[in-house]
């Protein structure tokens, strides 16, 4: 099992102000699963996930394991893609810098370049290995934080509406590269997303969070064959009955 | 020499962090700058047609420079340069090392900020002048003491914005190095210090004209060494002709520095915002 959670409640704030976001959240990711993680704006989405990447703890008595162990503190094999590109990639390095950041101390360096320029060949990016972040499109920057993920062999990657902020088109062949990246290596993933296609399409199964304080309100398997493709699968009956099981959730039988 | 005493006293201690229209990248044109010498030249010349040699206020500027080496004195400029410019710049070097060390502790722990902050508030008020008299006490009238005020002065603008530099870092940074696994030093080498190096240097630009102001002031009230010292003397032997070359050297080192540490923000800044 890559990921068990057990009874998880969450609380932020001090004191007075404190606040339970999430109650009794029960559920497990296999390891080489995608799952997403999907609500409304608000509902712990983001907690759980920082819970989940030892970025912050849960309340006391409850569980969370990634690899059989307790998260206390950013686990190793485990890494964080955030929304926020230009915020989470440093300026001032290059590309091939950036990617090689967390392989730094850990390795040699013509071992680490050789890991950084394979892993940037995966994502399509070797060519601009020498530029900085802000001198690349958004799309491209996902990419580089996507390979700087990737660079230190993870078993699971936690990602956080990573597509968010990118346009339609470039967010539809991110989703395709992702999937292809991830596929036969393995490699859990755990995506939060407000985008129930880009959920459904992507995931083995859609976690819904819902209620004050959010449970889990409903754990959807999609049924679609991989591989996936934007003009097959979004057509499929697989598809549309998960993308309507997890709109009805969401948004109540209307 | 009133002036310079103030000036100490207003050592930038409102952190400055929107870059104002002078941290753009300036590109004069060769006539832009000569534009910008038109005033002071009309000036000098107003000041050559009107000024006599023998003027005890308002010497004419031609005066000045052979004022520097009347009766055997002139091998004393090179020396006192490099004295001031020897404080000035260990005076700046170790006010960065303490103004970022400590602005990056307060900027990170709220309880440290809580703790020292009333402290350094006070500290700050103190006009560097007042501060003459204990320095000589604990120090002696030696260089270290010298040192000791120019830090005194010049460390509150850089601890002030490195303290903001840190404050303002995206919280998305700070996780981020922590999911990286990355160890303390190495968080601090490769990302908080890198992100608030145009903060820090912004400070620095800020504590330059200050640290020059005091090294001035701090040999002219002593008479330790350097181009105050020398003022000091010619303002007392009577040789305002002097006093003004002297004031001119000064000036120049002045306006040197500045231009480096200018140029130094602008480059960090362009990198940055990855031009």
């Amino acid at each position: 099992m890559s990921f068990e959670c057990r009874a998880l409640k969450a609380e932020v704030g001090f004191g007075d102000a404190s606040r339970t976001v999430l109650n009794n959240v029960s559920f497990d990711v296999a390891k080489g699963e995608f799952v997403s993680i999907m609500g409304r704006s608000g509902v712990g989405k983001t907690t759980l996930l920082r819970i989940m990447a030892g970025l912050m703890g849960p309340a006391a008595d409850s569980t969370v394991m990634f690899e059989g162990r307790p998260i206390d503190g950013p686990p190793e094999g485990l890494s964080l893609v955030f929304q926020d590109y230009t915020s989470a990639l440093l300026p001032w390095r290059t590309v091939a810098a950036n990617v090689g950041l967390p392989l730094e101390g850990h390795m040699a360096k013509s071992e680490r370049n050789r890991r950084v320029m394979a892993t940037l060949e995966m994502v399509g990016l070797a060519d601009r290995a020498n530029d900085r972040p802000p001198q690349l499109s958004g799309g491209m920057q996902q990419r580089v934080q996507l390979a700087r993920a990737l660079a230190s062999r993870p078993t699971a990657l936690l990602m956080d509406e990573p597509f968010g902020a990118l346009d339609a088109l470039t967010k539809s062949d991110l989703e395709d590269e992702l999937l292809g990246l991830v596929a036969g290596t393995g490699i859990t993933v755990v995506f939060v997303t407000h985008d129930i296609d880009e959920a459904v399409y992507l995931s083995d199964r859609v976690i819904v969070l819902g209620g004050t304080p959010a449970g889990v309100a409903a754990d959807v398997v999609v049924n679609s064959p991989r591989p996936r493709s934007q003009i097959q699968t979004r057509e499929s009956a697989e598809f549309l009955a998960a993308r309507s099981r997890v709109h009805e959730v969401i948004f109540g039988t209307r | 020499m009133v002036t310079a005493a103030r000036a100490g006293a207003t050592d930038g201690s409102q952190p400055q962090l929107r870059p104002d229209s002078a941290d753009r990248p300036a590109r004069f044109g060769r006539f832009e700058v000569l534009t910008g010498l038109v005033p002071l030249a009309l000036l000098l010349i107003v000041w050559q047609l009107v000024g006599s040699p023998d003027s005890p206020r308002f010497p004419a500027p031609s005066s000045w420079w052979p004022a520097l080496f009347v009766r055997g004195q002139g091998e004393d400029i090179i020396p006192a340069v490099l004295d001031t410019t020897r404080t000035f710049g260990l005076g700046l070097v170790l006010a960065t090392i303490v103004g970022v060390a400590v602005g990056i502790g307060v900027g990170v722990s709220r309880g440290a900020d809580r703790a020292f902050g009333p402290m350094f508030e006070f500290a700050r008020a103190l006009p560097p002048a007042a501060m003459v008299p204990v320095a000589t006490l604990l120090l002696g009238f030696d260089e270290p003491m010298k040192v000791a005020v120019v830090v005194l002065a010049a460390v509150w603008p850089i601890m002030l914005n490195t303290r903001s530099g840190v404050r303002n870092i995206n919280p998305v940074l700070l996780d981020m190095a922590r999911s990286l696994r990355l160890s303390p030093t190495s968080t601090v080498g490769r990302v908080l210090l890198p992100s608030v190096t145009p903060a820090v240097l912004l400070g620095i630009r800020v504590a330059t004209p200050v640290a020059l102001v005091i090294t001035l002031l701090v040999e002219y009230l002593t008479g330790v060494n350097g181009l105050g010292a020398l003022v000091g003397d010619a303002q007392r032997t009577f040789q305002p002709a002097r006093v003004y070359a002297l004031i001119v050297i000064t000036g120049l080192i002045s306006l040197l520095v500045n231009s480096l540490v200018r140029t130094a923000e602008q480059r960090v800044r362009r990198i940055h915002s990855g031009g």
